[in-house]
């Protein structure tokens, strides 16, 4: 199946991604879990489980013609909304800490992310003429976007939320939109941050704790001080893994969000650029495998995908270095945490497909109607 | 780069998407520069900081209740314990030399199997590595005083359950254990820790939520020695509520006493209240020893004499003589004889051309009912099995409390077995033998009873067929000395006989202490109402028992007492009985 130099190399990395993964889920988690569970393994079996069940979904995405997503992109889109609103019931969703994220299944948002990649490319793809409209191109589109960006709020998960906003926004520039509507939709939001930061106290607390960490060490900073110190102590090489003393006690459950910085701790600076790295280059075949995509569709959902993933790695990365408040995002393929894990999965299958469809190879299957 | 694109290169696609790619490059920038601030040019300096100072953890066990008797006799205490563990996070593997060395010598214990044990959770480096339990207060100061040539030794104070009474009243207060898997699963969420100590019998398993309390915890700030800075946020623990016993420990005392060396069990109760002054089994153990000691507790479980078993709930007996209380009360009332009607016995009963020999082998002569019960007569009892049939007896004796738990606040309280003709074909699918009649009504067969329930019979006749719901805990207290609970007297059984029948019933039990079978109960200082049972059993020696209560006019307390394989109930139970009842009464 490996046809092209992108393909090989991108499954590479993402093979590396996923093993760099099982061993900082187990090196971040284990004291963790002997003490909670009475298991050091516990974090780890999950994990490894789930990324055979990536892997395998890959492999079977791989193979789906890329044409059956926009043929139902809607009805995805649909079946995405109705999950988020099912976990609002409350015999289906589950409570944790407060959010009502979870489902049965798992985290709904992390698969409707993907399926609203897919209908904005559907959708950027077959209004191409129409796209600087105001009402007909722009319209349905911010309709979508918010009823989705809302619902997410609701999770809550405003870190997805946001994620889902930027890749949107990238999709809809690349595909033709007019930069003048994002600026009517710049000014219709700015009372946003006031109603989802200022009006939810602990969003405030990240918030604050975010612009002046060191005034309140023991609370609202507490999370990114300690993210601080760990990167600090990892300097330039690290102190090597299965070192780290910040996942013990300081930095809570360091194999879901905050794992870059036990990355960065336990493998250094050395250790943390090369994930950076491996994350750029995933960028940098990820798009040249959409731009030589024979169709528009297979442009925008490659480019939507990267952007997906990479802003969500820009996200959590800049969060644990401290440059921007705490969200709650994972790490792609590196945190601990199946449905992140498997929509990711997934949506690298469909990147090889749309390889697979190439203007290299001989073209057959469709002719535009 | 993106040069493929075909006819969507005219409307610019490959530019946007070059942008694109151009603003994810310098997000990465951003990242990267950003990384090496904190890690390059930030790292060295803070590296030397958080090597010298961290932030430590470091919980706090709560002491668990107080158990007390119902004077305020303090039974089970906490006395502070120290621990020695080692931590290995950042030890030098000279260092690690030097302390195994100085700690060996201290501690004496041999330093290889010291290093071994260490080593063995190298991967682990930041759990506390258990070096010795309950050291020594000078063992401790030693090592206190080198602690700076001892980097990595933490001294931890915990508070340890000291069962004061050793042996002593080991059934009523049980002990402490791990937590199994199953309840670590259930509880692990409720303030446990996967280390703690739950209660696993008696009133520590019972009143487990009100013992245990919640712990704190402490974090500070220490430097690389170990040495406490600062302190950055503390929480109290919360001790338990301390249980206060209806256990008059006078009482357990000498019931205790009057049973060293034997196999058996002494319930007291008063019969006013359905409180329990004393409950003793044996042989017995020390609860002391399942907090620390493996190895005896394995033996514990193994020996052949049970001592965990607790007698007095959890075995069930033949009651022999002493359930003629019983068939007396059912033949009375189910008027299948009267007070004044006389049977003679000549040492034998035929049913058909079996014999049941009586006790006595040349026999009572002529007696009534209240001689009867007396001189524990078997021959009469015959008579009266005969014409009462088992279905009669089965109802009376499940009337009068045999044959269910009794519902007392302590584990795996079993219920006895009252067997019946339909009993019989139910489960053993044979068929109920007339000489089966026969030996119910002198309390043999497949009947079986428990030393508590025989306990609350003696109540129940002393009350005149009201009994209380038998408890061992009075009620329970916080730490500002308010009673959060008490237990009140529960009824538990009220039946209604005739009066003439309670008259006949207290006439003769008295006079089994007074001329009869039970004379080895008698006490000067009151007047005490008892009956003797000898119990044939297949499994060797008969068993010995008394019930009785005391003063018979005005019953504060009732004592059934059982000599496993003791021999005659009159010789063997009933001085135990007395000398229990002396001590309840002074």
């Amino acid at each position: 199946m490996i046809k092209s130099k992108e393909v090989l190399f991108l499954l590479l990395i993402t093979i590396t991604l996923v093993s760099i993964s099982i061993i900082m889920v187990y090196s971040s988690s284990s004291i963790f879990a002997s003490q909670r569970f009475n298991d050091p393994f516990y974090f780890l079996k999950r994990q490894i489980i789930w990324v055979f069940i990536g892997i395998a979904l890959m492999l079977v995405c791989s193979r789906i013609n890329y044409k059956v997503w926009q043929r139902y992109s809607f009805p995805l889109i649909i079946c995405g909304i109705v999950l988020l609103i099912l976990v609002f019931l409350p015999w289906i969703g589950k409570e944790i800490r407060g959010a009502r994220r979870q489902l049965l299944i798992g985290q709904p948002v992390e698969f409707v992310k993907l399926a609203l990649v897919i209908y904005i490319a559907a959708f950027l793809s077959k209004k191409q003429e129409i796209i600087k409209d105001f009402i007909k191109g722009f319209l349905p589109f911010l309709v979508i976007l918010s009823t989705v960006f809302i619902l997410t709020v609701l999770q809550p998960s405003l870190g997805g939320a946001i994620n889902m906003s930027i890749f949107s926004l990238v999709m809809f520039l690349i595909g033709g939109g007019r930069i003048l509507h994002l600026g009517y939709l710049f000014l219709f939001s700015l009372p946003l941050p006031y109603i989802l930061i200022w009006n939810v106290p602990y969003r405030k607390r990240r918030i604050l704790g975010y612009l002046f960490p060191f005034d309140d060490p023991l609370d609202k900073g507490y999370q990114i001080i300690q993210s601080f110190s760990a990167l600090r102590r990892g300097a330039l090489h690290g102190v090597g893994i299965g070192n780290s003393t910040q996942k013990l006690f300081y930095l809570p459950e360091p194999h879901t969000d905050f794992i870059f910085s036990i990355i960065g701790e336990e493998m250094g600076f050395i250790g943390a650029v090369f994930i950076l790295l491996l994350f750029l280059g995933f960028a940098i075949l990820g798009i040249r495998i959409a731009c030589k995509a024979p169709d528009l569709f297979a442009n925008f959902l490659g480019v939507g995908i990267i952007s997906m993933i990479i802003t969500q790695v820009i996200l959590n990365i800049s969060v644990v270095t401290g440059l921007l408040p705490t969200t709650g995002l994972p790490l792609p393929f590196i945190s601990f945490g199946g449905s992140s894990l498997i929509s990711n999965m997934i949506a690298v299958g469909i990147l090889l497909n749309i390889s697979r469809m190439d203007d290299r190879l001989p073209k057959v299957k469709f002719m535009p109607r | 780069m993106f040069r493929r694109l075909k006819e969507v290169e005219k409307r610019g696609v490959q530019q946007r998407i070059s942008s694109i790619v151009f603003l994810f490059i310098i997000s990465f920038l951003i990242l990267f520069l950003r990384l090496g601030f904190l890690q390059i040019v930030k790292g060295r300096y803070f590296r030397r900081i958080s090597e010298e100072n961290s932030i430590q953890f470091i919980p706090i066990t709560n002491p668990r209740g107080l158990i007390l008797d119902r004077n305020g006799e303090v039974l089970v205490k906490n006395r502070p314990c120290f621990n020695i563990s080692f931590i290995q996070m950042g030890i030098q593997k000279d260092e690690l030399e030097r302390t195994t060395e100085t700690l060996s010598q201290i501690l004496n214990i041999d330093k290889v199997k010291l290093e071994e044990r260490i080593l063995e959770k190298r991967n682990r480096p930041f759990e506390p590595v258990l070096i010795a339990e309950d050291v020594k207060i000078e063992e401790v100061a030693k090592i206190g005083e080198r602690k700076s040539d001892l980097p990595g030794v933490l001294i931890q104070a915990e508070p340890r359950r000291e069962y004061i009474g050793r042996e002593k009243g080991a059934h009523i207060l049980g002990y402490l254990g791990k937590l199994s898997q199953s309840e670590w699963k259930e509880l692990h969420g409720e303030g446990y820790r996967f280390s703690d100590l739950i209660g696993k019998q008696g009133v520590e398993k019972i009143y487990e939520k009100y013992l245990k309390g919640e712990d704190g915890w402490r974090q500070v700030v220490v430097d690389a020695r170990g040495r406490i800075l600062r302190e950055l946020s503390f929480k109290e623990p919360v001790p338990g509520n301390n249980l206060f016993l209806t256990i008059d420990e006078k009482v357990q005392e000498v019931a205790e006493r009057e049973m060293e060396g034997k196999q058996g069990a002494v319930v007291a109760i008063c019969p006013k209240t359905g409180e329990v002054l004393a409950l003793v089994s044996k042989p017995s153990f020390d609860p002391n020893i399942f907090i620390c000691n493996p190895k005896e507790t394995k033996e514990l479980q193994n020996d052949p004499t049970h001592p965990l078993l607790n007698r007095a709930i959890r075995a069930g007996f033949e009651p022999g003589s002493s359930f003629k209380v019983v068939v007396a009360a059912a033949a009375l009332e189910e008027e299948v004889i009267s007070p004044s009607i006389r049977l003679s016995c000549r040492g034998r009963y035929y049913l058909g051309r079996h014999g049941f020999s009586c006790w006595k082998k040349k026999g009572h002569g002529v007696l009534n009912i209240e001689e009867a019960i007396i001189h524990s007569c078997n021959v009469f009892f015959y008579h009266l099995g005969k014409r009462l049939t088992a279905e009669k007896m089965a109802k009376y004796a499940k009337r009068f409390g045999l044959g269910k738990e009794t519902g007392v606040d302590l584990p795996g309280e079993i219920s006895g077995l009252v067997p019946s003709p339909k009993w019989k074909k139910e489960v053993r699918k044979e068929k109920w033998y007339a000489g089966e009649d026969i030996n119910f009504a002198i309390g043999q067969g497949s009947l079986l009873v428990t030393p508590l329930q025989m306990a609350n019979l003696a109540c129940l006749v002393a009350n005149r067929g009201e009994v209380y719901k038998p408890h061992i805990v009075k009620r329970i207290e916080n730490l500002s000395f308010e009673t959060i609970r008490s237990f009140k007297p529960e009824p538990l059984i009220s039946i209604s006989l005739s009066k003439e029948t309670w008259d006949i019933l207290y006439i003769g039990l008295k006079g089994v202490v007074e001329k009869g079978t039970g004379r080895r109960a008698f006490s000067q200082h009151f007047e005490v109402a008892g009956k003797t049972g000898t119990a044939q059993n297949p499994r060797g020696e008969d068993h010995a028992w008394f019930i009785c209560f005391a003063p018979a006019l005005d019953p504060k307390v009732a004592v059934s007492c059982l000599i496993e394989h003791g021999g005659k109930g009159g010789a063997v139970a009933a001085p135990i009985a007395k000398h229990v009842l002396e001590a309840a009464l002074r």
